[in-house]
């Protein structure tokens, strides 16, 4: 089935998803509501055979990149929110697909795709350590590449780095 | 009576570090280990002892620049690293490169598949405890590097392929030795099945051991050989066909059982595929409608500055699906850069299959997934 019987069948359960503005190079990109990704993901690979999540990865859109200068012409830029980005595949009939996300900086959080997709155990646990979003319902949560003695989170663009006794 | 002979028999759990600095886990992998005698009854791997915060240097380089940093992600199979990186930022900037350099970098990300599965090839050897396959990897792989020096000043991190093309035309010489190469190694397959595959020692050691099914596999996200040797037919170079693979004649092999054994040779099948790929580019870059010099597109500016997007470009490298997600805001450096490791995915499995198994096996089953932990730990 193509992608875009796949979206107007889904689109009626789900009125939030829409087609994303800022697209994917060569995938058909669609914006999900926070709220109802892990209905969708579900949906998705039980109906529609998307079994297969090929990559889960965040981009930090701060109100403002570096105080005092102007955002970058991005549609997303200055929004003050987190966009999550997931690639998922059927491997039976090649469609990809770019699901995305927003949500709050000030309170990151979304549904963990832990139990649908094994592939999100650690990639959820990659960005919790570098973006410190949380991912409801992951029942092992904690950091995976930077060491316990590491303060804030290195890929958010407001990081500031504090020194340590290697510096 | 017999309740103190089960006591007797009854061993208290006990917990193992294994690594990081094991010679068997590749570079620095911890696996925390519990067993209860022999049986591993958890596993819990834990990475980042190579962590460089790869992703956060691209945002501070501009685009030509950040191409040297993607060699030190799986720096066996460099090649291809910078291969998925170009075709995700040509995707950015709407570049299309040459067809020209786009066979030489099939060619090349080919042979670098053959270096790279060498290095499996021998490290597991070692791992099953036979040093001499070792010694014949390093041989052929040798070949391999001094191709790669002719053709680009470097063995093991090249930055050959850039964005809008590659680097440099072949050299004088340079397709002859490379020919002289393959007429080389193609029967020398034959020897490492004699040599290995089929010894019944290596068996013993690798069949049905660490067992992945199909389902398994796909939810867990594995790709490359690791995916192939458990049944789905799935290989990027065929299901979305990158560079000049549609126009180029090759199986992908594919096993079903899914245990140490079958991911092995899955790879040793791959390396016969590889040379009858890279014989088919050759021919190509002789054939006349092919202009040599012609490697790079034109127009390509040397400040790369693409437009305000995202793209995903994605490839099968060595150890399997290697995608880079890129978000250009339209400055001279990238605003964000996700790679999709595959052994990052492939590492992952290993706390679910490694339940159960003897410790032993620990070694053939972490080997037999082929991980390079530059790419683990970015």
């Amino acid at each position: 089935m193509p992608a875009e019987e796949i979206f107007k069948n889904l689109q009626a359960s789900f009125p939030g998803l829409a087609r994303s503005g800022a697209q994917v190079k060569e995938y058909p990109a669609w914006d999900v509501p926070a709220g109802s990704l892990r209905a969708v993901c579900d949906r998705l690979r039980a109906k529609f055979s998307f079994d297969y999540l090929d990559m889960v990865t965040a981009v930090d859109w701060p109100a403002s990149a570096v105080p005092g200068t102007t955002p970058p012409p991005h549609p997303s830029a200055g929004r003050d929110i987190f966009e999550l980005v997931y690639v998922v595949s059927a491997l039976s009939t090649g469609v990809r697909l770019c699901l995305r996300c927003e949500v709050p900086r000030a309170s990151p959080s979304i549904h963990s795709l832990y139990g649908i997709y094994m592939a999100a155990d650690w990639q959820e646990r990659e960005i919790y350590d570098l973006f410190g979003i949380h991912f409801e319902g992951h029942p092992n949560l904690k950091k995976i590449l930077t060491p316990e003695t590491q303060q804030g989170h290195p890929l958010r663009k407001d990081y500031a780095h504090v020194p340590d006794c290697y510096d | 009576m017999t309740d103190t002979i089960s006591t007797a028999l009854k061993t208290g759990q006990m917990f193992i570090n294994f690594g990081p600095q094991h010679p068997s886990t590749h570079g620095v992998l911890r696996i925390a280990l519990t067993v209860e005698g022999e049986v591993v009854v958890k596993a819990d791997p834990d990475v980042g002892y190579l962590h460089r915060g790869m992703e956060k240097l691209f945002e501070a380089r501009t685009y030509s620049q950040a191409l040297i940093l993607t060699d030190r992600l799986d720096y066996v199979s460099a090649m291809s690293n910078n291969l998925a990186y170009c075709l995700a930022v040509e995707r950015l900037a709407g570049i299309q490169a040459p067809l020209r350099a786009q066979y030489l970098r099939v060619l090349t990300a080919e042979l670098n598949r053959i270096a790279s599965h060498l290095v499996f090839f021998g490290t597991f050897s070692v791992d099953m405890g036979a040093f001499t396959p070792f010694l014949y990897a390093f041989r052929e792989r040798e070949m391999i590097l001094d191709l790669f020096e002719m053709l680009c000043g470097g063995r093991l991190l090249y930055s050959y392929i850039r964005v809008g093309g590659v680097n440099a035309d072949l050299p004088a010489g340079w397709t002859e030795k490379c020919r002289e190469f393959i007429t080389f190694f193609k029967p020398r397959l034959k020897d490492y099945d004699t040599l290995l595959s089929f010894n019944p020692i290596f068996r013993d050691r690798t069949v049905n051991v660490g067992r992945i099914s199909a389902s398994q596999a796909i939810s867990w996200g594995l790709s490359g050989p690791n995916l192939r040797a458990s049944g789905p037919d799935y290989d990027v170079r065929k299901a979305e066909p990158y560079c000049v693979y549609d126009k180029l004649d090759f199986k992908v092999p594919v096993a079903q059982a899914g245990d140490c054994w079958n991911r092995y040779y899955c790879r040793m099948l791959e390396m016969g595929q590889s040379v009858e790929i890279a014989l088919q580019c050759l021919d190509a870059l002789a054939a006349a409608d092919l202009v040599p010099g012609e490697i790079m597109a034109k127009g390509v500016p040397k400040m790369l500055k693409p437009p305000a997007g995202a793209a995903y470009a994605h490839i099968e490298a060595s150890r399997g699906d290697l995608g880079f997600y890129a978000v250009a805001d339209g400055s001279l450096n990238p605003y964000r850069m996700h790679v999709r490791g595959p052994s990052f995915l492939n590492v992952a499995i290993l706390q679910e299959i490694l339940t159960g198994c003897k410790i032993a096996d620990v070694v053939a089953v972490l080997g037999s997934l082929d991980i390079v932990l530059g790419e683990v730990d970015r």
